[in-house]
């Protein structure tokens, strides 16, 4: 009877066994000296299933190839245990160069992999009670009104003038009369003489100002109830303790986070005082603030459907010291969610957005050893 | 003991169930950019949208009730109407025939016109979980019909409805359904075999009716699909969906006739075909009182390889030659028809000759001369991809 049972488990075995995997391919050279040896065709081998390996991690940025090359050593150590097949593509031998290559296609199991990368991540070896509480507040928002403004224009204009005129006009004039004898005769002579001069000069001087003022922008805050759990789910495989922020967060502060996000980008310093506060006097060091801004939905060239953008802003403070400071930073990172219509495309890039912004900050965390 | 065997049996039986892989029949979908699928697809699109109201008219519908033909040990297909089972296994497996490519030229010829429908397909095997291709067979079906007027817009909706519904190997759903009746699943290992590149160089283009010349990226796809579908059938093959026209930055995008949508990811493959239609040639071959034979060419260069270290196990160029009849008294003749049956000539003896060593045909069609080396190399690559 035993014997059954083992073989009904045999048989059921690759079915139970069955994992998610990734398929990546890697290419290995490796020189040698003489003849070519199954020694150095193995050490190409492994060699390529590294290069798979460390191209899945290149392919995913630089923070997690960053985490990568910690466990590098344990990867390459015990290959077999994180590829679960390997199928040599080709094999390429150069005797005149004495290169020996091998392409193959590897599945990887990334779900051990990471595992792995957790287990060597500062939050990972941390013990449970020395493992830091941290509390997240994702914004999503989508901009409600936008109050642009005509330019300022202010000209001025100056204009000075001169004018000088004169007329001088003199007229002399004689008379003669001469008596002779035999005729009289007289003499008159008239001389006028009129000079006139003008003079005018004018000076117009232009100038002004014009004064640009930037748009007001009022966002529209998003319910992000979909997208918790997962960004829970994020944090807590990373290694961290998450502490739900309702419960860190007074109501007051939560009204002041969303009051200055539904205005701008920053957090007033009033509202980050109060939120450090509060942290603090739970003892939670770890602060994630991060905002989910929702583009206008267009349509998508690629399928016609929906397609949302959503830019990801996110960091991360250290609240535990005297002064708060900042231990990591997401730079703006723009997602697509696509769906049937506005709302369903929506919902999907905040989720999207939210869960790869939560991945990040955990990999940038673990590369900046917080845990 | 009789206990034993009968408890021995059950477990095969149940084994046995457990493997016949449950696939989901999805139905009919366009490839890629649905809001233009109108202007790219104008002839099926108006017959999918005409069938939209009427649910037993639709593809989909025709689909899953051919389905029902489909005999396969490995893969159990169930109709779309089921609830997809997302919780057994990592897997949920669906089976789609998706539309990627519909040309149609119609060219006069002085007393007659002559018209060409190619629809071009893939019989998708993909994982609705992880989006990824489990699964692709390329389909193609031609048709060429003369007629004394110009065909109207009634007349080639007609023809292509006729080529997606008929029922013998010329239909699209036929071949589907073909296709999924032998379709496996890849086995640890298995290794896939793509389409990289297809084109037609000019002085092949220009031979081409003038509908066709205007839209290069269309006749490099088809110069593509038709070779990948000839190839998947003969030899037995999964190809991955080549990446002209539908699955831009390795994802191929479609809508089913239910509305959803998909983008799955299409991975490069071990081992690619990159093929170049050369040009044509038309050569008399004989001339009597009846009609003139002229033998029409089609040369192409065909390469196979792996391109992680570039090694090309076929690179030649490749030519076949069809004869065709021109009856006397006949001013003019389409030579395009010709010219497709030269190609698709060529696409069947090279596939025959990747299956079969000893090819008297690829011996003169070849211009390598260590061609026969060049196909045992292929021919065994091709084995290791089933």
């Amino acid at each position: 009877m035993k014997k059954i049972i083992w073989l009904a488990a045999m048989l059921l075995l690759p079915v139970l066994a069955q994992a998610q995997v990734v398929p990546v391919k890697g290419v290995g050279t490796v020189s040698y000296a003489g003849e070519l040896s199954p020694a150095t065709k193995e050490k190409a081998y492994q060699t390529a299933q590294v290069a798979a390996v460390e191209r899945y991690f290149a392919e995913n940025g630089e923070a997690e190839t960053e985490n990568f090359e910690a466990i590098q050593d344990k990867v390459q150590a015990n290959l077999d245990k994180f590829i679960l097949s390997t199928t040599v593509l080709n094999e390429q031998d150069q005797p005149g160069l004495r290169k020996y290559s091998v392409a193959v296609r590897v599945e990887l199991n990334v779900a051990k992999l990471r595992n792995t990368l957790r287990g060597s991540s500062a939050a990972g070896k941390a013990a449970s009670g020395e493992k830091s509480q941290l509390v997240y507040v994702f914004v999503g928002r989508e901009t409600a009104s936008v109050r642009s403004f005509d330019a300022r224009v202010v000209k001025r204009t100056e204009s000075t003038g001169a004018a000088t005129a004169s007329t001088t006009k003199s007229t002399k004039g004689s008379e003669g009369e001469a008596i002779t004898d035999v005729s009289v005769s007289t003499t008159a002579s008239k001389q006028t003489t009129q000079n006139a001069s003008s003079n005018s000069s004018s000076k117009v001087e232009t100038g002004g100002s014009v004064t640009r003022r930037a748009d007001e922008t009022s966002y529209r805050l998003l319910p992000l109830g979909n997208a918790k759990t997962s960004i829970t789910s994020v944090f807590s495989q990373g290694g961290y303790k998450v502490a739900d922020p309702e419960f860190v967060i007074g109501d007051d502060q939560f009204k002041a986070v969303g009051n200055d996000y539904s205005k701008g980008n920053d957090l007033s310093p009033s509202t980050m005082r109060g939120v450090v506060g509060s942290l603090r006097k739970s003892g939670i060091p770890i602060l994630v603030l991060a905002t989910l801004d929702v583009g206008a939905p267009s349509q998508d060239d690629a399928t016609g459907m929906q397609r949302v953008a959503v830019s990801v802003t996110g960091r991360v403070l250290d609240v535990s010291g005297s002064l708060p400071r900042e231990i990591a930073s997401v730079p703006t990172v723009q997602y697509f969610g696509i769906g049937p219509d506005n709302s369903t495309a929506m919902n999907k890039g905040l989720k999207d957005a939210s869960q790869a912004a939560a991945r990040e900050v955990v990999s940038r965390l673990n590369a900046a050893g917080v845990h | 003991m009789k206990t034993t065997k009968t408890i021995v049996a059950l477990f095969l039986c149940l084994v046995s169930h457990v493997h016949a892989v449950e696939v989901t029949i999805a139905g009919f979908a366009f490839a890629g950019d649905f809001k233009s699928a109108a202007e790219r697809f104008p002839y099926t699109y108006k017959l999918f949208r005409d069938a939209k109201g009427q649910p037993k008219k639709s593809f989909s519908y025709l689909i899953n009730d051919r389905m029902k033909l489909a005999a396969n040990s490995l893969l159990e297909f169930r109709s779309a109407e089921n609830t997809v089972n997302l919780k057994s296994g990592d897997q949920a497996l669906m089976a789609v025939l998706v539309l990627t490519g519909e040309t149609v030229a119609t060219e006069n010829f002085g007393t007659y016109h002559k018209t060409f429908v190619n629809l071009r397909g893939d019989a998708l095997i993909f994982d609705y979980k992880g989006q990824t291709i489990v699964r692709s067979y390329p389909v193609s079906v031609v048709l060429f019909d003369a007629t004394p007027e110009k065909p109207t817009e009634v007349r080639i909706s007609g023809f292509v409805e006729d080529l997606i519904r008929r029922e013998d190997g010329r239909g699209l759903v036929t071949q589907f359904v073909r296709r999924m009746s032998d379709a496996t699943l890849p086995k640890e290992g298995t290794k896939t075999v793509q389409v990289r590149k297809g084109e037609v160089l000019p002085e092949a283009l220009a031979l081409m009716p003038e509908a066709l010349r205007k839209n290069k990226t269309a006749v490099d796809a088809m110069i593509a699909d038709s070779f990948a579908s000839v190839l998947s059938a003969k030899v037995g093959i999964s190809m991955l969906p080549s990446s002209i026209g539908h699955a831009v930055g390795g994802v191929m995008s479609m809508r089913l006739e239910n509305g959803d949508d998909y983008k799955l990811k299409v991975g490069e493959g071990d081992y690619l075909f990159d093929v170049t239609l050369n040009k044509f040639a038309k050569i008399k071959a004989s001339e009597s009182n009846v009609g003139t034979a002229y033998v029409y060419g089609a040369y192409t260069t065909i390469r196979f390889y792996e391109p992680a270290l570039n090694t090309a196990y076929l690179e030649s160029d490749i030519k076949n030659g069809e004869t065709a009849v021109v009856p006397a008294g006949q001013i003019s003749s389409d030579d395009f028809a010709a010219y497709q049956d030269a190609i698709r000539g060529l696409y069947l003896k090279l596939s025959d000759a990747f299956v079969e060593p000893g090819s008297k045909w690829i011996a003169t069609a070849a211009s390598a001369k260590n061609i026969e080396s060049q196909l045992n190399s292929t021919r065994e690559v091709l084995r290791s991809c089933k």
